[in-house]
């Protein structure tokens, strides 16, 4: 417990120092918004096209996409702001010799690994899913009870974290393909198909969604518990996901780890 | 031209020797480029199923429109924009510019030749993705050869509008936001995300006049036979147009972003 609770505050330093310096370069700021916006504006448009000649998209109605995009856009600012520019960073030190540093520290590896840098600006995806989100749950107020909303807060927890064991996994390969950079384009690619609900999509996809890259039910398990059509076996599937998730990534970072046998000179 | 058709050559033969090599990532990434459209089918044939034929669209149309959508995407991928930050902010551009060939003929060569392991790659996805919604379209040989003219032209304006993006990053190694803002417009206006029909009239009139529908919507639909014989050569000299406004636009603006250029080197 004593080495978690080290760990953490050392993410937490991290986080505070990455934020510092971000901070300074406050432009930043004004172009994360104008990209945060071109990707939002680019979702609705995509959901109003749909609208334009029908009434419903496989059961789910508009206000209902809305909150599966509210979703995929909080997740994706989760993912850029906490996760992918470690992933990165991870990546390139593999490549570049350099992760024997990180590797040498007295915290645990993948804790270290996983919570050095901060994509700061990347929180403006999270508040604008958000307020998408309060959109959404406006318009579905009526269907939305209590247990809805903790059942919403656990699978969006779910969602986090499976987000996260998918890039953990992902990137713990490049312990032996150098090149990795084609994988990530797999990873987007399929973190896009949630920006639709799964259930529309073929069974085999579905499947793949779930079982072999579970980012699609990563989104769509949490949107359908405030659209009155989640199931137990949906939820305990979303759990039982991350649990092996977070367990499997975890166990084959270890062996990465054992079987790194460092690039520097 | 005559001097730079053996570069050409040699560009692409060794951009097809490399990606023969690491052919295992090269169908990762054909994979990583074929989720997007399979989930615009999707959902496009599932809003037709409900709500029937969209201005000429049905579900035949749809499936057959998304299927040769992978096989343009694979034609006209180019040099990612957001790479120049990269190459320019490390100084690393500075060895290109030592040989005696301009990285612009050098790099449309080694993409062009890289496609002809992609197009290889693509082939099983293409028949997995057949058999599974079964389009409904067969091409005659006129039109595979006239498909095969639009999308290499497709290619070559891409390449040179996402070339011309990338020179921003001679004057700012903030170009990102631009660069989005480019794709989303390039999304929206050249059938990617939805056949232009499906699209307002108004939409569909800007898009005419833009470069995105030549490179993506035009050649897919001379494949799927959705164009008449007028249609087809008014839009190939679209696409000989913006070839050559794309062209002269870089010559221009290439020769003013070198000027900007600086660098030491070890």
């Amino acid at each position: 417990m004593n080495r978690l609770t080290h760990s953490i505050k050392v993410a937490l330093v991290h986080w505070k120092l990455g934020a510092e310096y971000e901070v300074q370069y406050r432009m930043n700021f004004v172009l994360q918004i104008v990209q945060s916006a071109v990707r939002l504006a680019t979702g609705i448009i995509a959901i109003q096209l749909v609208f334009g000649f029908t009434t419903q998209l496989g059961g789910w109605t508009e206000p209902e996409l809305y909150a599966v995009l509210g979703i995929h856009v909080l997740l994706g600012g989760i993912m850029a702001t906490f996760i992918l520019p470690n992933m990165f960073s991870f990546m390139y030190e593999v490549r570049e010799g350099e992760l024997d540093f990180a590797l040498m520290r007295p915290v645990d590896s993948q804790m270290f690994i996983s919570t050095r840098q901060l994509g700061f600006w990347s929180v403006v995806d999270i508040i604008v899913g958000i307020v998408v989100l309060g959109w959404a749950f406006a318009e579905l107020a009526e269907t939305i009870g209590p247990v809805d909303l903790v059942l919403f807060g656990i699978g969006l927890i779910c969602g986090a974290l499976i987000l996260y064991s998918v890039w953990m996994a992902f990137t713990t390969t490049a312990f032996w393909l150098i090149d990795t950079d084609d994988m990530a384009t797999i990873i987007t690619g399929l973190y896009d198909a949630g920006r639709w609900p799964i259930r529309i999509y073929p069974l085999w996809l579905q499947g793949a969604l779930t079982a072999v890259v579970p980012l699609g039910v990563a989104i769509t398990v949490p949107a359908e518990a405030i659209t009155d059509r989640l199931t137990p076996t949906a939820m305990g599937t979303l759990i039982l996901v991350t649990v092996v998730a977070v367990t499997a990534s975890r166990a084959y970072w270890q062996y990465g780890v054992r079987n790194y046998s460092g690039a520097s000179a | 031209m005559r001097r730079l058709l053996p570069i050409y050559m040699v560009e692409a033969r060794a951009a097809v020797q490399r990606q023969a090599q690491y052919r295992g990532a090269a169908f990762i990434s054909v994979l990583g480029f074929l989720i997007e459209p399979i989930v615009y089918l999707i959902v496009w044939r599932t809003v037709a199923e409900q709500a029937g034929p969209i201005n000429g669209y049905g579900v035949d149309q749809f499936t057959s429109y998304y299927i040769v959508w992978t096989l343009v995407r694979v034609f006209n991928l180019a040099l990612a924009p957001g790479a120049w930050d990269w190459w320019v902010r490390t100084g690393r551009i500075a060895n290109d510019l030592l040989h005696p060939v301009n990285p612009y003929h050098r790099q449309l060569a080694s993409m062009a030749g890289a496609k002809v392991v992609w197009i290889t790659l693509w082939i099983p996805v293409a028949v997995f993705l057949t058999i599974l919604f079964r389009p409904d379209f067969s091409p005659n040989l006129l039109e595979g050869s006239v498909f095969l003219i639009t999308a290499w032209a497709g290619y070559v304006i891409r390449f040179n509008v996402l070339w011309l993006l990338g020179l921003v990053s001679f004057w700012t190694t903030r170009a990102q936001a631009l660069i989005e803002v480019v794709i989303a417009m390039e999304l929206l206006l050249s059938g990617r995300l939805v056949p232009m029909a499906v699209m307002p009239s108004w939409v569909q009139t800007v898009s005419g006049w833009l470069p995105f529908k030549w490179t993506f919507q035009f050649p897919i639909e001379v494949l799927i036979g959705q164009l008449t014989t007028g249609e087809i050569w008014r839009g190939m000299a679209m696409q000989a147009l913006w070839m050559g406004l794309s062209g002269l636009a870089i010559v221009a603006v290439w020769r003013n972003a070198i000027r900007k250029f600086t660098a030491v080197g070890t």
